[in-house]
């Protein structure tokens, strides 16, 4: 019965959605009733997933499908809404987010809730984040299609089908839209799995849970608010990246490069993960720092390689933040001592085979 | 800024009764005192005015080491805590009644909470023997000491975490003797701006569009997770 009050106000209502709410009162107020228990229904069949839950029948979309099905809800339109990550280590940071879609044009407007303010807004591969505490605008050009491949496209290679099972686990809902739940599970322990609740009209990702290999989850990230389709002016998007005035304009200086330039070579690399991409970019004094990238397509692990200084690198170590894990090592060759940093949202073995896979080119 | 500026008179205008050596204070947190000099400075520490100072050289470590440590209060108490937690713990246990569950301190920050555990680790970076608190240890440290264990207390998030990832099996285990140096050299990473930017690095491009993308690296990003 709490629908009947609950449902005028939804968050996921669109602009234009309650419009049969004028219509034959005795007609909507019966088909809440229905709509209360089968969501009810639903909500029960999709809180046992967690012990070897019921699938309703073979899955309707394979993995690339349902990730290009992801991807491709990036396009929605227009939203806004508040978004908000835990962390199984009890870290919670909220941001407040706006989008709007015209034809190829991506814009989107993040700002922090939690800690330091900052802004963040992309105009497809352009990112600027606005730090108005310390009056610095950075600018980053780097392309993240170069990273992930264009799912979209059926000429891109699917490693990604081939590390992950896809189950469907039913419906259910998030920040008052109803949405589908599908969980990637990995294949092997190189990876972590994820559980993913998909807006069920558009695909628009509401909620994502990172899981481990016993299933308890790393980390989570959901909308707690969403209004699709809601007045966004692209306009006030644009202006605000072309006004940093007061700003100091900080551009990450960097080049693109490849590990074997860099006298880098991986000599065994952890199954499905591919070398997406390298950039080199100047640290304080001479020295620069080289971060590689790689991905199974929904994972990504860096490598970053760069000069050992013993006073700041102090020794080898590891750590864990939720599902982001880090890794520290010294290398030796004839040039000198080297420091690396693997980061990445993979189980820490993964990272451990991948600093190990790493050698200088003799 | 405040912090720094607070250093900068105390250095400025030692009050004229006690003068305080600060150099002292410095070496001590920095580790650089042995035998006689370190006993000395321990003295030292007595006055509450050397404390303050030593929270301070604290705090200008931390703020140095990254904002985020900066937002988190200074607990007075802290000490005092492990102090007597330390004390407690140094009795042998004949028995243990059943007691009542203590009452909990709502009042200081949960020790899981991810900047708080930073801050742990950064401030108690000089006493390495505390070294084993904080956030996730992996590999080769074997169970934790009973004192870190209760120190961190209803931190079970972590824990949590730590044991799931050390039980993660890889396919291939590697019986590289490399392995074995890295597993028992592998420690905690203390969070340093350094690190910071390295994870800034990897969060603005880690999360694919399929699962967010964009948005979910800008939450993430500078976040303390």
């Amino acid at each position: 019965m709490f629908r009947r009050t609950t449902l005028p106000a939804s968050a996921c209502q669109r602009r234009g959605g309650a419009r049969w709410w004028g219509r034959d009162l005795c007609r909507a107020a019966l088909l809440w009733c229905v709509g209360g228990l089968l969501t009810l229904a639903g909500a029960q069949n999709v809180g046992q997933f967690g012990g070897g839950g019921v699938p309703a029948g073979p899955p309707q979309r394979s993995v690339t499908e349902w990730l290009a099905r992801l991807q491709q809800a990036s396009r929605v339109p227009s939203y806004v809404g508040t978004f908000v990550v835990s962390s199984a280590s009890g870290a919670l940071s909220s941001s407040r987010i706006w989008h709007v879609c015209e034809g190829d044009v991506q814009l989107e407007r993040v700002d922090t809730l939690t800690g330091t303010p900052r802004s963040t807004v992309r105009r497809n591969d352009t990112v600027m984040t606005f730090l108005p505490d310390a009056r610095v605008v950075t600018l980053d050009q780097r392309q993240q299609g170069a990273v992930f491949p264009n799912l979209l496209s059926p000429a891109a290679g699917q490693p990604v089908a081939d590390f992950y099972d896809v189950r469907e686990l039913g419906r259910g809902r998030v920040a008052g839209c109803d949405a589908d739940i599908v969980q990637l599970l990995p294949r092997d322990a190189w990876r972590f799995g994820y559980r993913i609740w998909s807006e069920n009209r558009t695909g628009l990702v509401l909620k994502t849970q990172t899981l481990d290999a016993q299933g308890r989850v790393l980390e989570q990230a959901a909308f707690s608010e969403l209004q699709l389709d809601a007045p966004v002016q692209a306009e006030q998007l644009r202006q605000m990246m072309a006004s940093t005035q007061g700003y100091r304009l900080v551009q990450a200086e960097q080049a693109r490069t490849t590990p074997q330039a860099e006298g880098w070579q991986l000599s065994a690399v952890v199954p499905g993960f591919e070398a997406r991409n390298c950039y080199r970019r100047p640290l304080s004094g001479t020295a620069s720092l080289v971060q590689c990238i790689f991905s199974d397509g929904l994972a990504t692990v860096s490598l970053f390689m760069q000069p050992l200084e013993a006073a700041q690198h102090p020794r080898e170590g590891a750590a864990s933040m939720g599902a982001t894990q880090a890794l520290t090592r010294r290398v030796a060759d004839r040039s000198g001592h080297w420091w690396i940093t693997a980061v990445g949202e993979v189980p820490s073995a993964t990272l451990q085979a991948f600093v190990q896979g790493l050698a200088r080119i003799p | 800024m405040t912090a720094i500026a607070s250093v900068s008179v105390i250095i400025m205008n030692p009050p004229n009764n006690q003068p305080l050596d600060l150099q002292a204070v410095s070496a001590l947190m920095d580790g650089q005192l042995r035998d006689a000099d370190a006993a000395a400075a321990m003295g030292l520490m007595s006055s509450s005015q050397a404390r303050e100072c030593w929270q301070l050289y604290h705090l200008v470590g931390d703020v140095l080491r990254s904002a985020d440590l900066a937002a988190c209060g200074h607990d007075p108490g802290l000490a005092t805590r492990v102090v007597a937690r330390i004390q407690q713990e140094a009795r042998p246990v004949v028995a243990v009644a059943p007691a009542a569950a203590p009452a909990r301190d709502v009042t200081r920050p949960a020790a899981n909470d991810g900047v708080f555990r930073w801050r742990m680790v950064a401030g108690l970076a000089s006493f390495a023997a505390v070294a084993a608190i904080g956030w996730g240890l992996l590999g080769g440290m074997g169970p934790r000491p009973d004192g870190a264990a209760q120190l961190a207390q209803g931190a079970a998030g972590p824990r949590g975490t730590v044991q799931a990832l050390a039980s993660v099996t890889p396919p291939q285990p590697a019986a590289d003797p490399d392995d074995i140096h890295l597993v028992q050299g592998a420690g905690a990473i203390v969070r340093d701006a350094r690190l910071d930017e390295l994870l800034r690095a990897h969060r603005q491009i880690s999360a694919p569009p399929a699962l967010g993308g964009f948005v979910l690296n800008a939450t993430f990003e500078g976040a303390g997770r």
